[in-house]
């Protein structure tokens, strides 16, 4: 009983919560997405120049143009008002929000971490060591083309099963319908990496491989926690 | 006590009201809650409240779009009988295709009369699980829930005729559960 009173309270004070959200002006809401998205950008512009103080310019802007359009969807998704309660298999506005947030800042890592991926100048050597082993293990294998291959597998996968882990309690038993626009939210987070992929001549050609490498880790961990269904948790 | 009607309080819930939302809560809370109970039967607990939140909340995102002139339990039971069948995967079941050449039951016969009428309400639980999914959710939601077989027909996106006849069998169902539990309950009791 106490269970029950529990979730009833939960549910009553997140749907109350709702609508005092809804009296606050449309404007003021949005206006708050635009400030935060815009100061994470400001951030992450200046992180960006940090690490490669001799990139290209309007790679690093595009790039930063990219993630700053991203974040303004998702917070505009999490701001929006509605019952902020977490219930396994319903996906509301926030849960998208949530997911592109963090498939965008992942998108960052990736090209933090692999600058390769993204056809930037080489890292500082501090920080080239990181990746300097895997690439040339890739390399050596396949050539550049299943490097691409692997990276987005890697990469893509990572992001994917750390984003999935955050939101899944909402996968439980979600209705399969939603998952054409998960996988969509996922891609559209990476759009980031693939727009500096494309800005390349080099880059480009390989796109196809990291493309391929990436679908394939998405599906992946797609199937893998479509398994999480009602049944599962009987 | 707020004795305004279902539709009144949907109403002013959909213009922001909390405390028409808080009175509408209350009055169908149980009912809800009963109803994904027994047609999830063998589900745990946890799985009947998931299904009962997501049904607010998709209440409440939905609220702007309820017409006043149909009747909220009937809209409300709607989205609850369309949220189990988005989030649980149905058996196959014998009842789904009504064939045009069933025989009309008689109307003074048991079978087209609400079960609650002549059967124990005990019982009735034990025997609802029993029943296929299909014919479990029907019979709830007329002899339980008191909706019209035209009405279940809107919720489930089924002739009225094929519901009517699916009620009929449901309920036939049940008979031969309750003679065969007399039966046991004979030669138990010697």
């Amino acid at each position: 009983m106490g269970d029950l009173n529990r979730t009833n309270d939960q549910l009553m004070s997140a749907i109350r919560g709702a609508l005092e959200e809804e009296k606050v002006p449309q404007w003021k809401w949005k206006l708050k997405s635009f400030v935060i998205a815009s100061l994470l950008a400001g951030c992450i512009l200046t992180f960006l120049h940090w690490i490669w103080p001799d990139a290209v310019t309007h790679q690093i802007l595009t790039a930063t143009s990219c993630v700053w359009l991203l974040l303004l969807i998702a917070l505009s998704l999490y701001f929006k008002p509605q019952p902020r309660l977490e219930v396994r298999g319903f996906w509301s506005t926030w849960t998208w929000g949530r997911l592109l947030m963090g498939m965008t800042l992942i998108s960052l890592l990736q090209i933090a971490v692999c600058p390769d991926l993204a056809a930037l100048s080489n890292l500082p050597n501090y920080l080239s060591s990181l990746t300097e082993p895997m690439t040339q293990t890739f390399m050596n294998w396949g050539g550049m083309s299943l490097c691409m291959f692997f990276c987005g597998l890697i990469f893509s996968g990572l992001a994917a099963g750390l984003v999935f882990l955050t939101v899944r309690e909402a996968i439980a038993y979600a209705p399969k319908k939603y998952f054409l626009g998960i996988f969509a939210v996922m891609l559209l987070g990476q759009s980031p990496v693939i727009l500096l992929q494309t800005m390349d001549a080099h880059a480009r050609l390989h796109l196809p491989y990291w493309l391929m490498g990436s679908l394939t880790a998405l599906l992946t961990i797609l199937f893998l926690f479509r398994q999480m269904r009602f049944e599962k948790t009987n | 006590m707020d004795e305004s009607s279902d539709e009144a309080l949907m109403q002013a819930y959909a213009s922001g009201d909390a405390r028409s939302f808080q009175t509408l809560f209350t009055r169908y809370e149980k009912r809800l809650r009963s109803f994904f109970f027994r047609r999830l039967s063998g589900a745990r607990q946890n799985a009947v409240e998931d299904l009962f939140q997501i049904t607010w909340l998709k209440i409440h995102q939905a609220r702007k779009k309820f017409d006043s002139e149909q009747r909220f339990g009937s809209w409300a039971f709607t989205i609850a009988v369309n949220t189990i069948r988005d989030h649980v995967r149905e058996a196959r079941w014998k009842y789904e295709s009504v064939s045009d050449h069933l025989e009309e039951t008689a109307s003074t016969d048991e079978s087209s009369q609400s079960v609650l009428q002549w059967v124990d309400r005990q019982f009735l639980e034990e025997a609802l699980k029993k029943l296929q999914d299909g014919p479990r959710e029907i019979l709830i939601l007329s002899d339980i829930e008191g909706f019209s077989s035209s009405e279940i027909a809107k919720m489930k996106n089924k002739s009225d005729s094929a519901v009517r006849q699916i009620l009929v069998r449901a309920r036939l169902r049940l008979k031969e559960f309750a003679k065969l539990n007399q039966g046991e309950s004979k030669k138990n009791h010697g």
